[in-house]
């Protein structure tokens, strides 16, 4: 199996964040689900305090997972998704992202503590064959 | 919706949907916010609109005003005088009761910080008032450890403790020991300390 590689440059997606912290913050929008949990697992309360502290180097450890097909997407092909997991202090912390070109922006699809839940290659493997019912309901009821 | 477009599909049919928030900040209590969320009539992507940053920052000073109001008030029931506090932590006269009662005020970030420390563990104004001596610091916290290790069981709150460390050429074991009425004969003896209190212990490899 070839190494999975980003669709994306996380530099220019750091980039973005910190030019929507200083120029305008509708360069990078986020999902509806996405500040609640960056709320409750990293204290992280607003737009701004969470595209500042993605800018400011708060994304310790940052390790690429996978790059899938944005499961909501309406587009065909669907949009690609990076998937990161980093370090911040205590808590291991789980990233998704994708860029638009149509709008220009960044869009920020999860931004959470890491869990079990989030789709590695092989995991993605498994679903693209088919193999895991139970996986795709479950992630189809949580939306994200 | 001005010149505004959708995050997804660039496209300008936006309505504004409403959301409540809960924002909570500790010993600051619970609120609601009313927040917009932006959906877009061409794709049905739904996003955060930015103006919502602005409603949640209000809210959130009051929580954190109400926070350092519960917290100095919890603290002086407790004994700890502002000018106590205020000689220990360094900080000028006066600040903290600016911070507890004038709503003109707010504490700083780092002032809110520092005293949900001191709220939480207040025996680090202890820690202060030896200088931060590592050593002294170490003693106050083991010594405050075993205290709140008792206070975890209500049922065994006056009860005395009794502590020990044992090595040899492999471990180290440490055992804390919750004792009614009978008497400890000795803490050096580790059967002993077993057989005559009920005992809690941790056990490490060294």
């Amino acid at each position: 199996m070839p190494k999975p590689r980003p669709e994306y440059d996380i530099n220019e997606f750091l980039t973005a964040c910190y030019e929507a912290c200083e120029i305008d913050l509708s360069r990078v929008a986020l999902e509806i689900w996405v500040l609640d949990k960056a709320s409750d697992h990293f204290n992280l309360k607003t737009k701004r305090a969470l595209l500042e502290f993605i800018a400011n180097g708060g994304l310790q450890q940052l390790e690429f997972i996978n790059s899938a097909d944005y499961r909501l997407s309406k587009d065909i092909p669907p949009s690609k998704c990076d998937s990161y997991k980093f370090i911040s202090g205590f808590i291991e912390g789980y990233l998704s992202f994708y860029y638009r070109k149509v709008s220009k922006r960044w869009i920020i699809k999860s931004f959470h503590r890491l869990d079990d839940s989030y789709e590695t290659t092989i995991s993605l493997a498994i679903r693209k064959a088919g193999l895991s019912m139970e996986y795709d309901k479950r992630t189809e009821t949580n939306g994200k | 919706m001005g010149n505004r477009m959708c995050s997804y599909c660039g496209g300008t049919n936006l309505v504004e949907e409403h959301d409540v928030l809960k924002l909570t900040e500790p010993f600051g209590g619970i609120a609601t916010v009313e927040v917009i969320k932006i959906k877009c009539n061409e794709c049905g992507f739904i996003e955060e609109d930015d103006r919502n940053d602005r409603v949640i920052q209000k809210e959130l000073a009051i929580l954190k005003r109400n926070s350092m109001i519960h917290i100095l008030r919890d603290l002086n029931e407790k004994g700890y005088t502002n000018a106590y506090m205020e000689r220990a932590l360094g900080l000028p006269a006066r600040t903290l009761a600016r911070w507890k009662n004038e709503s003109s005020m707010s504490p700083s970030a780092s002032g809110s910080a520092l005293m949900r420390f001191i709220r939480t563990f207040p025996w680090l104004l202890h820690v202060a008032d030896c200088q931060f001596d590592q050593e002294k610091a170490r003693t106050i916290f083991l010594t405050n450890a075993m205290t709140e290790s008792i206070n975890i069981n209500e049922q065994i709150k006056n009860w005395s403790v009794t502590s020990g460390a044992f090595t040899s050429e492999n471990y180290y074991l440490f055992a804390i020991g919750y004792s009614r009425d009978i008497p400890v004969e000795t803490i050096s003896g580790c059967q002993q300390v077993f057989d005559n209190i009920n005992t809690g212990c941790i056990c490490a490899n060294q």
